[in-house]
Parts: structure tokens; sequence; C-alpha cells
């Protein structure tokens, strides 16, 4: 399999273009293909049982991949790949994995259309701006949900020494990165699970530097903590990235790489998206070696990833990559609905189903941008896993029935301005018991009574 | 053989909107041979098209390529037409001019090249500096394209505080009055916009060509 010293070498001596004819490159392309192997999008339809079209998303993704390849825009150079080098990497994919400890320790497996095997559950605070005063209680009280199995970051630490917004590559980054990665470690330990498996991404800012500043003081061995790699949009990465993996590389941390094709920009519709996402998918297998390899199917106008063209786009690439490879791989879900709302709990349902029966591990729910101080809530998460684990039993034309009543009570509310406001972690638990209020609880009861009602099996 | 001004504008019309830039440039060239007003043909011809072209983009009917290339196809007809205009058209056509840049730290494009598609299609003069641009960067051009609008684009929230350094340095320098001051940005609204004290906040593509109408005081 091609190495990412390979990877690297090619990024230093690739053929040179400018960035805005990659980015049409990649546009063009996926319309001819999607014309070339007839690949439409169908609004009526949120998960897709078409097992044809995703293997025509499949091949037709390959194409793209190997026609534009991936683009550095710090020296705005191409990596380009051979088909020999796509098929012998798929070869050598890593379709089950063990992290953590003790009883945490889990295996992370690839899954298949409608598959009975378990989604693994990656959840947390992230990206959401966390205050000193509630990081501690926030993070355990995602830790202590036990369907939860992979903490994943752990909340933007953005104020701190009287900064009030930390700046990008400041000394303040570093700094809020070293407390970040001690607060986590109380976080594990006051949560009862001090080895459990974590995707570390710094949450403290944005720089190498502040990944760094953390490093020290990691929780636990390198073995045991994904560290996150990110394409930018659409097959782009910079030389940061690729110093940061060669860094996480050099000391053998397993990598988290993904991106989040979006609906409405360069990928194009939800078809051509779909055919860019599975180029995505190959490429950070390639790029990375990653052995989680992630998309968030982002929608321009949504900015939330619970849109029905964000569903079929998710369901058609899930699926051609679940049924032609053994990627291990993981869905995002970012809602429009706020944490405390009925909507974010139907949102993150209807992806969560949507991706369980299309092959693929769940990470999420995250209220989508613009992010509010302290809006999380891990009782959207417990509903979330429920909701993953009840889908094995489902057929995609079952989840399709499901996911359509579910879209039916969101749809029009899917603008931010329309959408629900949420409540922060202090309004919606007691900070110091991590007991949920009352009002939560009966929430989280009637959104898990109104899916048991559409025919999910919950306990 | 002789085509009629109403064959001219459509064909025009018809070459943004089939995303067709060689037919705009042909029509384009057409419409000074048969003695046209060029504004004229801005307003009637070429404007309608990427009006609609603007819509459907809004209501998701085309998508990010498809604006890119009638974008394109405009702006390769207005080249053509636009020496031959007299100064007043001239002034009538820019409506103005934006220096756009994602801020420093910062290395999304895709929301703040929309944008920009958006403001040049509007008739706006756009010069994007691209991504990871310092506070100094984003005046230099300003001062040296005479602009009226610095707009500048966060996707993360960490950068986002590079907007507030932005006013900051704008207001340090004594140079604060003399643009209008957009932001924009998946981390950034309309509460952060006027707690830094930006003029305008625009949450996507078409609101943002408004508003900058709008500081323009344009309709």
């Amino acid at each position: 399999m091609i190495s990412f010293w390979e990877v690297a070498r090619r990024a230093e001596t690739g053929p040179m273009m400018k960035e805005s004819d990659f980015d049409m490159r990649i546009s063009m392309t996926a319309m001819e293909l999607a014309k070339e192997y007839e690949i439409k999008y169908d609004p009526s339809v949120y998960v897709s049982s078409d097992n044809t079209m995703a293997d025509d998303v499949w091949r037709a993704g390959i194409e793209l991949l190997l026609k534009c390849g991936v683009y550095n825009v710090s020296n705005k150079r191409v990596i380009t790949f051979e088909e020999h080098e796509v098929k012998e990497a798929l070869k050598h994919v890593v379709s089950e994995f063990e992290i953590g400890k003790g009883k945490d320790r889990i295996k992370i497996q690839a899954r298949g259309v409608e598959d009975s095997k378990k989604s693994t559950i990656f959840s947390g605070p992230f990206g959401v701006e966390t205050s000193l005063d509630v990081f501690v209680p926030l993070n355990q009280a995602f830790i202590q949900e036990p369907l939860v199995d992979v903490l994943f970051h752990g909340g933007h630490i953005q104020s701190i020494c009287g900064v009030n917004t930390i700046r990008a590559n400041s000394a303040f980054e570093v700094i809020a990165a070293r407390v970040y990665a001690e607060l986590m470690n109380q976080a594990l330990i006051l949560g009862g699970r001090p080895f459990m498996p974590i995707v570390w991404g710094v949450a403290a800012g944005v720089s190498s530097l502040n990944e760094l500043g953390a490093d020290s003081f990691m929780p636990k061995n390198p073995e045991d903590i994904f560290r996150a790699v990110m394409f930018l949009p659409e097959l782009k990465l910079d030389d940061v990235l690729l110093s940061k993996t060669a860094h996480f590389m050099n000391y053998g941390y397993p990598l988290y790489a993904g991106t989040t094709p979006v609906i409405g920009g360069y990928a194009g519709d939800a078809n051509t998206a779909a055919i860019v996402a599975v180029a995505e998918q190959i490429a950070t297998f390639l790029v990375f070696g990653a052995v989680v390899n992630h998309i968030g199917p982002q929608h321009m106008r949504y900015r939330s990833q619970t849109n029905p063209a964000s569903l079929w786009m998710n369901s058609v690439m899930g699926q051609a990559v679940a049924r032609n490879s053994k990627l291990i791989t993981t869905t995002s879900v970012t809602t429009a609905g706020r944490p405390g709302s009925m909507q974010m709990h139907l949102e993150a349902a209807a992806m969560a189903i949507c991706s369980v029966v299309s092959g693929r591990n769940l990470l999420g729910p995250r209220p989508a941008q613009p992010l509010y101080p302290n809006h999380h809530n891990p009782l959207h998460a417990r509903l979330f896993a429920e909701v993953a684990h009840a889908a094995i039993k489902l057929k995609r034309e079952d989840a399709n029935e499901i996911v359509a009543q579910l879209v039916a009570t969101y749809k029009d509310t899917l603008d931010f301005d329309k959408s629900p406001k949420g409540k922060t972690f202090e309004q919606s638990y007691d900070v110091k018991t991590l007991k949920p209020t009352e009002e939560n609880l009966s929430l989280y009861k009637e959104a898990k009574s109104k899916l048991i009602d559409l025919g999910l099996e919950l306990a | 053989m002789h085509m009629s001004k109403e064959e001219i504008l459509k064909e025009l019309r018809e070459g943004v909107l089939n995303y067709d830039e060689e037919r705009v440039k042909k029509a384009a060239m057409r419409a000074l041979e048969e003695g046209i007003d060029p504004f004229l043909a801005i307003k009637e011809g070429l404007t309608p098209a990427i009006n609609e072209i603007g819509k459907k983009f809004e209501r998701m009917e085309i998508f990010l390529p498809q604006l890119t290339i009638a974008a394109k196809a405009m702006e390769a007809g207005v080249a053509i037409l636009e020496p031959a205009l007299d100064k007043s058209q001239g002034e009538k056509v820019k409506l103005g001019k934006v220096v756009i840049g994602t801020v420093q730290g910062d290395i999304h494009s895709i929301g703040k090249n929309i944008v920009a598609t958006m403001l040049r299609a509007a008739g706006f003069e756009v010069i994007d500096l691209g991504v990871d641009v310092a506070v100094d960067k984003f005046l230099e051009a300003a001062e040296r394209a005479k602009a009226d609008i610095i707009a500048a684009s966060a996707l993360m929230s960490f950068t986002k505080v590079m907007q507030r350094d932005l006013v900051e340095y704008l207001k340090s320098v004594g140079a604060r009055d003399k643009y209008k001051l957009m932001v924009g940005g998946g981390p950034v609204n309309e509460e952060w916009a006027r707690e830094i004290g930006a003029d305008g906040y625009a949450e996507d593509a078409i609101k943002a060509v408004k508003v900058a109408k709008e500081l323009l005081g344009l309709k």
C-alpha cells in the first residue's frame, strides 16, 4: 500500500495548478460522471435501497479521485494516484480495530448495508465553546453515558486568563491546550472511564503548536487515542495538515480522518456530492492510512446535516462504500434544532437511522454552527445511541419510511431563524449531581415515545 | 446577418442562463457592432439573466459550479461592453468595490468564494484576497483599490476573533470610517457583528449582496 511518506513526497512534486481550476475540475468531473453513470438525486427518497446506484457511485468516486487527485493548497500541487494503487490500498484496509483499555476497550468495525452489527457511537461536546467552570462536568456527563463508546473532542476552550476569545496561533492557544489536556484527564477519571477511547482533537485552537502543547499531558498511550485529521472540502489539504499527520505517525497514533463534502458548493447537487464523498472517503484512507474515515454530509444552504439532500447523499455514499470496501466509517450529525429541543432529538434520530442501515458508524449529535457557549446536552447522545442500536433491525425500505415521517416533523423549520433555540448544559442538568433536569428527562422520554410510535424497537 | 436589438438581448440572456461564455462574448460584440447602447445591453441583457441565476442558486436549483460559470460568462460580456460605456453609464454599472478575504489563521474558502461570486454577478467589483489574510492586508488592498466595502469571512470560532481585530486595526490607524465593513461565516451571527462594531452581517451570499447594496445606499 502507498505510504504516507510517498504521499508527502507527491505533495512536494506533483503537477501545479490554480486552486480555482482544481475546484472547478472536481465540479465538472463529478457532473460528467453523474451523467455517464446516470446517478440522479430523487428528493422523495431519504434512504436509498438502490444497490446498482450505490455500486455506480463507488465506481464514479474512484474515477473522480483518479482524474482529479488531492490538492495541496499550500504549494498549489496535486497529489495524484494510479488505479492499481487504489486497488492495492483497498486490499489492506483494516476492517476491525480495538482501542481503549479494560472494560472500556472496544472493537470498532466496518459495517455493511443492513448490518446486524451495532454501530460504534462517537460523541462528546465537540465544536461547542465550553466555559472552564462546566468543562469537566459537561465532559463527565458524556463519559457517564454508557452507550457512548468513544469520546469525541472535549468542547472548545475559548476564554482563558481574561482573554475572551482566544486568537488562532496566539500563546493562549497553547496555554489553553495544556489546560484542555488537564481537564480532559480529570473528566475521564471522575467519569469512571479513565481508559475510554478518545478522538483527541485539541479543541483549544487551530494551530499545530496547540496540538503539541497538549501532547506531554495526554491521558494515556498513543495507541489508545485517535488523532483527528480533516481534509478541506473538496479533496484539499495543506502543509499544516500534512505536517501534523507526520507527527502523529511518528508517534504511533491511530488516525481518524475525514471531511465534510458540501452539497451546493463545489460538490454540486446531492448526486454529484455522493460521488465526491466516495472519492474523499477513499482519499482519506490513501493519504492518511486512517483507521476511521469520516464524512459529514454538509449542506450549503442549511449548514446542518439532517436535511433531505444530506440524508439521501449519506445513504447512497454510505452504501457505496459499505458494499464495495471494508473501510471503517462514520457519519456525523449536526442539527438545526438546538440542544433541549424535540427537533434536535428527531433530526438526530433521522440521520442515525439513515446511517446505520447504510453501513456507517456514528458521530454526534451536535447543533450546527453558529454555536452558542455550553449548548450541549448528553441526553441527546443517549437517545441517538439507542436509536442507532434499534436501527440495526431495520431494512432500508422500512428505514426510509420512518425517516420520511421524521423529516416531515422538522423540514419546515430547518432554517436557523425558524429552528427551535437551545439551552445550555447548566439549564439542562444539575451540574453537581450530573442528573438531567426533570424537563430535560421528560423531553427525552417524549421523543423516545414518538420514535417507538414510528416503529422503532426502543427499550 | 442583421440581428435586432431584442434578438441580441435575448442572446446575452440565454448565454448567461446556459452557462455559455463564448455565446455571451459573441452577443456582446454583436451588440457593439449593431450600435446597441452598451448600458442597455448590460441592464436588459446580462443583468436579468444573472439575477435569475442568483435566484436559482438561492433555491438550490443550481449549485456553486453553475453559479461560477454563469458569473464568469457575465463578466466576459461586461468586459466587452464596459469600454463603450460613457462615464455616467460606467458609474451606474459598477455598484462599488469590495475587498474580500478569509481572516488570518483560517484557510476555509468556499463561503467566501460564493459571496465574491454573487457580489461580482450583482455588479460589484470584487478584489478577492484569498484566505489567511492579515488585517493590514485587508486595508492595504482597500486603499489600493479605493474600495467601498471590506468583507471578512471566518469559518472557525478561533478565527472569528480576527474580524474584531480588523475593526480595531481600522480604528487604530484612522481608517474605520473610510470603508463599510461586512462580516460573515459559520460561527458568526448578527449579535457578534454588532458586538465588534461591523456595519453589516449576512448569513448567506444572497443576503450579502442585499446588505452590500444597503450599506452603499443602493436599491
